[in-house]
């Protein structure tokens, strides 16, 4: 019974771990790719082209990342 | 400056009240209802309750059709665009409680707070499609969204509804983050939240870059919530592992409200920027529909297909916001309706399948159906047919105003990328029916049809084959609603 409790405090704390870091990963992957849009528009002069389709790549970067931490998160809760 | 905040305020707010007490009444009614009663007991107060506050919204709101007026303010708005989606979310509602009843008795679930959340969130719901301010959009927004957070991950011991609800929530708040910093961006551009107030100040001014991004954000955030491509990655997850309602409601109800915000803040907030707007919303319409039919072709979960049929109707119901003339507007409403109908009855019969020994999720559950439950069958068959778009079902109706609206604004080349999407959707509506209805073979115990799940079903089938025959009525309703919105200047520009 001991070792349980503290297995699930140890699981429950790396969970913790895991969510803290989705919220900058998605930030930073959205300001990333809106960077990289926004050079390339500087650079080719199409703008604001290249600005919304990295603005949306890294919307969507941001997004799968979410969507894998939370299934891992998921499945690893089950042990 | 609109009217002060006066008695009149509240008369118009009254539909809004008697949903939030009769809420309330559900909560603490819980506690004093014995549990195995519960979910039946409860789920007749809240449907009472849903059916008072459409009386009482029919009975304040009819009167003034004709004569736009906002309150408080000007933060809530009292149109013909606000009743038409406070009807139709009143609907769902009702039909979403008439499905859970049976639903929770089996899977165990705490019934009070179950109908509590649906009913905070169809509270939600009425003020995003009533807000004509962006405050009153955002809480609306929050309160929708916070509901059904909850209520995805309601089956607690269920690891997929955790899973779906820890996904939902996530990225829930960042797509909410991003549309509150467009939002904020407009308010620092033109120091009023008011819809009508930003489009008249932001039409004055110059287009500038920072006016895009606003754009730009605000389409992300809203592009999330109605699970439009590249947003879409949250839909399948969060609507198979969500409790078979809840989704129900989600598909229905989340992304209804979710339109008609796109709809107030870009018709009525933007329309001077309408020609970025439309060709951002082109290319993103094109994409779902794409990614939504062709994804739901392999699926072999009905929830999951259901949830990328889902997407790829939200990507048609786009069309209508590209042409953005008030026939376009229009057909989004009159589609919009229809898709609640059928929709919610697919949901119904998938529901029905879950009993004590079976989950009922799979394709290979409905097997046979037509052997156990000749009337399940083929209502699910008149859904089907109407998802994709068969004559004389209100599908049919529905896209049918929806393409021509399209080519109307001379977007030819969306209605013609629209009928295709619609013919490739056939084989995953037809493969449902052919489980259905050429297979033998059953799996488990027989299934139940419970009084409520029938009444549910009864009024989707109603909703969709009479819309089907006689639409007049429907669209009649749409475009009265449409024009008290308010629309676009159309330049010509043929695609």
């Amino acid at each position: 019974m001991r070792a349980d409790r503290k297995n699930d405090k140890a699981s429950d704390l790396g969970a913790l771990g895991a969510l803290s870091t989705v919220g900058i990963a998605f930030v930073l992957a959205v300001v990333i790719g809106a960077t990289i849009g926004y050079w390339l528009d500087r650079l080719t002069g199409l703008s604001p082209l290249f600005f919304i389709l990295f603005f949306f790549l890294g919307l969507a970067a941001g997004i799968v990342n979410v969507v894998r931490t939370a299934g891992a998160l998921g499945s690893r809760k089950k042990r | 400056m609109p009217a002060g905040f006066s008695a009149s305020d509240f008369y118009y707010l009254l539909p809004a009240f008697v949903l939030a007490g009769v809420a309330m009444l559900v909560l603490v009614a819980d506690v004093f209802v014995p549990r195995a009663r519960a979910a039946v007991v409860l789920g007749w107060v809240s449907l009472a309750g849903i059916v008072a506050t459409l009386v009482v919204t029919i009975a304040v709101l009819v009167p003034t059709a004709g004569m736009p007026t906002t309150i408080a303010h000007g933060m809530v708005a009292i149109d013909g665009f606000s009743f038409f989606f406070q009807t139709l979310f009143l609907l769902a509602a009702g039909i979403t409680i008439l499905m859970s009843v049976r639903y929770l008795q089996i899977e165990g679930a705490r019934a009070g707070t179950f109908y509590f959340l649906v009913l905070c969130a169809t509270l939600g719901m009425m003020f995003m499609a009533a807000g004509s301010d962006l405050v009153t959009i955002f809480i609306g927004l929050e309160t929708m969204a916070v509901s059904f957070y909850v209520l995805a991950g309601f089956l607690k011991p269920n690891q997929r509804s955790n899973e779906a609800a820890v996904k939902y929530f996530l990225l829930g708040t960042f797509s909410l983050g991003l549309l509150l910093y467009g939002m904020s961006i407009l308010y620092g551009l033109t120091g009023t939240t008011n819809l009508r107030e930003i489009g008249a100040i932001l039409a004055s001014q110059e287009r500038s870059r920072l006016v895009v991004l606003a754009v730009i954000l605000v389409a992300a955030g809203v592009g999330f919530k109605i699970a439009a491509v590249p947003f879409h990655m949250w839909a399948p997850d969060v609507y198979e592992g969500a409790p078979t309602p809840i989704t129900a409601f989600l598909s229905v109800g989340s992304k209804a409200a979710s339109f008609a915000m796109l709809l107030r803040i870009f018709v009525q907030g933007m329309p001077s920027l309408n020609a970025d707007w439309r060709l951002l919303f082109y290319v993103l319409s094109v994409m779902t529909m794409i990614v939504g039919n062709v994804a739901a072709l392999t699926q072999s979960n009905i929830k999951r297909m259901l949830a990328y049929s889902s997407i790829a109707h939200a990507g048609y119901l786009l069309i209508g916001v590209v042409a953005g003339t008030s026939r376009g507007v229009t057909a989004m409403l009159v589609y919009l309706f229809i898709y609640a109908f059928m929709q919610l009855g697919a949901f119904a019969v998938v529901t029905m399948l879950r009993r004590q020994d079976v989950i009922g999720d799979e394709l290979k559950d409905l097997s046979g159906l037509f052997t156990r439950s000749p009337v399940a069958a083929l209502s699910m068959l008149v859904f089907m047919l109407s998802l994709g778009g068969i004559p004389p079902t209100a599908g049919f109706m529905g896209k049918f105003y929806l393409f021509g609206a399209a080519i109307d604004a001379g977007y030819v080349w969306l209605a013609v990328i629209g009928v295709l999407n619609s013919a490739v959707s056939l084989y995953y509506y037809f493969r449902v029916i052919v489980f259905m209805w050429i297979k033998t073979e059953t799996i488990g115990s027989r299934t139940t049809m419970n009084p409520a799940l029938a009444v549910g079903l009864t009024l989707a089938l109603v909703g969709t084959l009479f819309f089907g025959v006689y639409p007049r009525a429907l669209f009649d309703f749409a475009e009265a609603s449409a024009r008290t919105l308010g629309t676009l200047v159309v330049t010509a520009s043929v695609r």
